[in-house]
């Protein structure tokens, strides 16, 4: 099994388009990290503020369980995204073995184009739910719903943005598996 | 529209699309073109699993997983697993297996096992004269013990899926977990003893052994800290994976005083981009499970199979076959989330404990991670070891036989899951 990030391993394309390629994925990484481990942290802090009053005083505190259902879908969309970026997402790669490089490069332009399309109509889609969504609030922290339906079309955008960056290095890539080929022995 | 989701899902998986968007193109396209679902609900949907409190254990145990493994520890379990057995046939390969057992302790994953310990033991077992395909045999088959003793993420997804207690869960996989450590440590002894491969010859002292286990006690310890607040009730899973959070944290930075920032960054990191590669899976899960659910496929199967095969044991050897083939070639959490809810209804309908299904279902699934065609430890050791996949697959057998013995115990012997 491979998995598809960018490597070092890649030619690094040249001119203006490379340049906004390269660009676009560093922003979409810093956001995707500074979401992810923000939400991650302030779970922590929260849930494990919220074990401690309880086990001194029987009592909790109540907002810090309304925590995980605005910070997670921001951790997990994240995460997804990050994943994206990094190509750690699983799949079973066996066809590609099969595949020359032309077959690569047009398999792969595929999957973006598909991942593209999808993922940006859901987010569009995800307009709808949060209109819907709008006047749901958590009881305790008082903080609308929409925040956390928020975290799904940003990550779709994410993800919708992770695909055209990829196609920008699949189309000059003279080896098309290396673009975002994660090998998942260098996670020691 | 469960043909349709089926069918397009196949095909885009054949493609090597990954299997998370494979999952929420296919069931998406299904729901909403032939089952007449509102795209809004689609999205819906795949949004509810991320307001699931119990999920949220997952991404803090992985956490603590990743703060503990990522210092010094490594070498301390290392150590201690060499001070108890490295002196005996097959020592380093036995140290492999020690090592496994006691970092599934703390890791939960065996693909994260497999890296940490195989860059670690692989290497120093060539370097001692051991053939690099039974190192890695040892590594890719070790590491899915991890699967089994607390805090096992597959097993967080089956109670997940299966509304079953983390904390039976947990506890029913610890036997089953040493049953094959000590299957496999086995196997590393006599493969050692018939083909002479070398001895560690360190002179062991109690002094040395104790100094050794008093350095790996935490992590020997987290097991036992995650069993023992779950079982006595006093907090949830997802409040016990927090509270194993902060022991990491405290462990890494009062006892091992190996905790720099740059350490916490990386394992922050790690969290959130494995927490992005399940969750996509388990939130993709969501909408296959409700196209499932809205046909009744679960239920149609149960009752079909029951009718069917009639006895028992022949369903229970029927599901074997089919996780243990699935399982060759769809990732752990994947495979439990599509497969779950059929079998948990074919388990209703014919009496199985769900405690018991969903150790059988670790040990299958987790069978299939050290199988080719698609197995991610074997690939991972393989890797490692700069090894032949086939190669490691022919050291591979005895580590099977004792993987498929140990499965036939808790498929037929419900004592060996349920106490």
């Amino acid at each position: 099994m491979t998995t598809t990030h960018t490597s070092s391993g890649v030619p690094a394309p040249t001119g203006t388009l490379a340049s906004v390629v390269k660009w676009v994925d560093k922003v979409v990484v810093i956001a995707g990290t500074a979401v992810a481990i923000t939400a991650l942290v302030i779970m922590f802090v929260s849930l494990m503020a919220e074990v401690i009053v309880r086990y001194f005083t029987n009592q909790g505190m109540g907002w810090p369980t309304e925590m995980p259902n605005i910070l997670f879908p921001w951790l997990v969309m994240g995460g997804i995204v990050l994943a994206a970026q990094r190509g750690q997402h699983i799949a079973v790669t066996a066809i590609q073995a099969r595949l020359g490089r032309m077959g690569n490069k047009v398999l792969l332009i595929g999957h973006q184009a598909l991942i593209a399309a999808t993922f940006f109509y859901l987010a569009w889609v995800g307009l709808d739910v949060l209109e819907i969504t709008g006047t749901e609030v958590f009881p305790v922290t008082g903080i609308t719903a929409k925040w956390a339906y928020l975290a799904l079309i940003a990550g779709f955008v994410g993800l919708g943005i992770t695909a055209l960056t990829t196609l920008g290095h699949l189309l000059p890539a003279s080896d098309p598996l290396a673009v975002r080929a994660h090998h998942i022995e260098e996670d020691v | 529209m469960t043909l349709t989701m089926l069918l397009v899902f196949g095909a885009l998986l054949v493609l090597a699309l990954p299997v998370g968007y494979a999952l929420v193109i296919s069931s998406g396209l299904a729901a909403v073109t032939v089952g007449g679902m509102p795209s809004v609900a689609a999205v819906v949907k795949i949004f509810q699993p991320t307001q699931s409190f119990p999920l949220l254990a997952i991404p803090f145990f992985m956490l603590s997983g990743s703060l503990m493994m990522g210092g010094t520890l490594g070498k301390r379990l290392i150590h201690f697993a060499t001070m108890l057995v490295g002196r005996f046939h097959g020592g380093l390969g036995q140290v492999t297996v020690v090592g496994s057992t006691v970092f599934g302790g703390v890791s939960g994953s065996a693909v994260a096992e497999a890296s940490a310990l195989g860059s670690m033991l692989i290497p120093w077992q060539k370097r001692e004269g051991y053939p690099g395909a039974f190192a890695a045999a040892a590594t890719a088959s070790s590491s899915v013990i991890a699967g089994l003793i607390p805090p096992s993420i597959p097993l967080i997804l089956f109670a997940a899926v299966s509304n079953q207690s983390i904390a039976s869960l947990f506890l029913a996989g610890v036997l089953p977990g040493l049953l094959l450590c000590a299957g496999f440590m086995l196997t590393c002894y006599f493969s050692g003893r018939l083909r002479g491969f070398k001895r560690l010859t360190d002179e062991v002292t109690l002094k040395g052994v104790l100094s050794a286990t008093l350095s790996a006690a935490p992590a020997l310890a987290m097991p036992a800290f995650i069993v023992i607040l779950l079982r006595a009730g006093i907090a949830t899973p997802t409040e016990v994976s927090v509270l194993a959070v902060f022991y990491g944290l405290l462990v890494s930075m009062l006892v091992y005083r190996d905790l720099t920032l740059r350490r916490l960054y990386d394992a922050l990191l790690h969290t959130a981009v494995t927490t992005g590669v399940v969750m996509l899976v388990i939130a993709a899960s969501n909408l296959v499970g409700y196209v499932l659910t809205v046909e009744a496929v679960p239920t149609a199967v149960a009752d079909w199979t029951a009718e069917t095969l009639k006895s028992p044991w022949m369903v229970i050897l029927m599901l074997n076959f089919i996780m243990v083939t699935v399982g060759m070639f769809l990732d752990l959490p994947a495979a439990i989330l599509l497969l779950g809810p059929t079998f948990v209804a074919i388990g209703n309908a014919i009496g199985l404990d769900l405690i018991q299904l969903g150790i059988m279902m670790a040990v299958n699934l987790s069978i299939g991670l050290f199988t080719p065609p698609v197995g991610t430890t074997l690939f991972i050791a393989s890797a490692i070891s700069r090894e032949k996949v086939g190669a490691v697959v022919k050291e591979l057998w005895p580590f099977y036989l004792v993987a498929i013995t140990v499965l036939g115990l808790i498929s037929f012997v419900p004592a060996f899951t349920i106490y």
